[in-house]
């Protein structure tokens, strides 16, 4: 046995390698030495016990928190776009005109401050259920209805299309 | 290979203005980032901040992040230049007190251990990361990155912006001295145990 110890920075290159690269004469020294084997059994234990896992440092809420945080003061704001605003217009104004049709216009224009959806049902003379009284007043209605559904509902895709047109510019902007 | 076209994909739908998606980033990489932050800020009350400092910078980045290196690499670059900047308003050392006397090394080695004091002092991991905890800032940083994220060295180089063999050097000199001040408080039987 050779009386040249490893330096303790070649045996921390043999454990980061895995003992590759050694050279015959270096494995036969810690083969044989009971110092160079004790450094080597020390460098182990540390190795093991630097890769062993830590407990979490982080908060559980936390991504939720940095998400929200990238939500508020980060992103810009969505607003309501010219298209968006367009078809909500459109969609609260079929409404608006089915309710006219449903309901009596002279009822709704005097104002009648006892004004329900029970006198209104009087008043135009239809009894009984939503489904008569659409049968009663014609095909108009559920078409005003539906158009009306349509288009607030186009004016809320348009707004979360929107969000992501603002992100994009967002990301291009940065 | 496959978990870099998966990062790519992601960061592409995040870029298409899936921002909830950014969730699974953090998710991802929060443990690598707290990892280089917590060692690198001592100040308690401030990392769990710059940890949601650095993944703000990552998201405001992330329409510039081109794929040169893995997404972590970039991430763990952040984070560690986030940090630095932080020390460095704090007026921080990086390496300081290298020198084992200044580290009090002998006075270490006169003060004696029972195997009851190791054992009140809790387990060798808890003692070890108290140990980590007293290394130079880039000392402790290197050490993490390698054998807690098992980064290679070139990696490891990138985020830091060390050269190769400085980031070695720093490994090999920091496992020392743990080495060193472990056993100069405690017999090797005691920490086998
Ligand atoms: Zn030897």
């Amino acid at each position: 046995m050779s009386i040249e110890h490893l330096s303790e920075g070649r045996i921390q290159e043999c454990l980061d390698n895995r003992f590759r690269g050694l050279s015959p004469t270096e494995l036969k020294h810690i083969k044989d030495c009971e110092h160079c084997q004790g450094l080597v059994m020390e460098y182990k234990l540390l190795y093991a016990e630097l890769a062993k896992d830590r407990p979490e440092l982080l908060p559980t809420d936390f991504t939720s928190r940095t998400m929200a945080i990238i939500r508020q003061q980060v992103l810009p704001a969505a607003g309501l776009g010219r298209s968006s605003l367009v078809f909500a217009i459109g969609g609260l104004l079929s409404c608006l005109a089915a309710i006219i049709y449903l309901f009596d216009i002279k009822a709704l224009l005097n104002g009648a401050a006892s004004f329900s959806l029970e006198s209104a049902v009087a008043q135009s003379g239809t009894v009984g259920s939503l489904s008569k009284m659409t049968t009663d007043l014609g095909p108009m209605l559920p078409i005003l209805i539906f158009a009306g559904l349509i288009l607030v509902g186009v004016a809320v895709a348009d707004k979360l299309l929107l969000r992501q047109k603002t992100t994009r510019a967002y990301f291009l902007s940065v | 290979m496959e978990q870099r076209e998966e990062s790519k994909q992601l960061v592409a739908r995040i870029l298409a203005g899936h921002t909830e998606e950014f969730e699974a980033v953090i998710e991802r990489y929060k443990k690598l980032v707290a990892h280089i932050v917590f060692k690198m800020v001592t100040i308690e009350a401030d990392r769990e901040d710059i940890c949601q400092e650095v993944f703000v910078k990552v998201f405001q980045k992330l329409g510039s992040f081109k794929f040169e290196s893995k997404l972590s690499t970039w991430i763990a670059t952040i984070a560690y230049n986030t940090s630095l900047n932080y020390l460095e308003k704090k007026r921080a050392p990086l390496v300081d007190d290298l020198m084992p006397e200044e580290n009090g090394l002998e006075r270490l080695a006169a003060e004696t251990y029972s195997p009851e004091d190791c054992a009140d002092r809790g387990n060798l991991s808890e003692i070890l990361i108290e140990e980590i905890d007293k290394l130079p800032v880039q000392y402790g940083t290197v050490l993490v990155l390698y054998h807690l994220e098992e980064m290679p060295y070139r990696e490891i180089s990138e985020i830091t912006g060390l050269p190769d063999g400085t980031v070695k050097s720093h490994l090999f000199r920091a496992r020392k001295l743990l080495k060193d001040r472990l056993l100069a408080k405690y017999k090797m039987e005691d920490l086998c145990r």
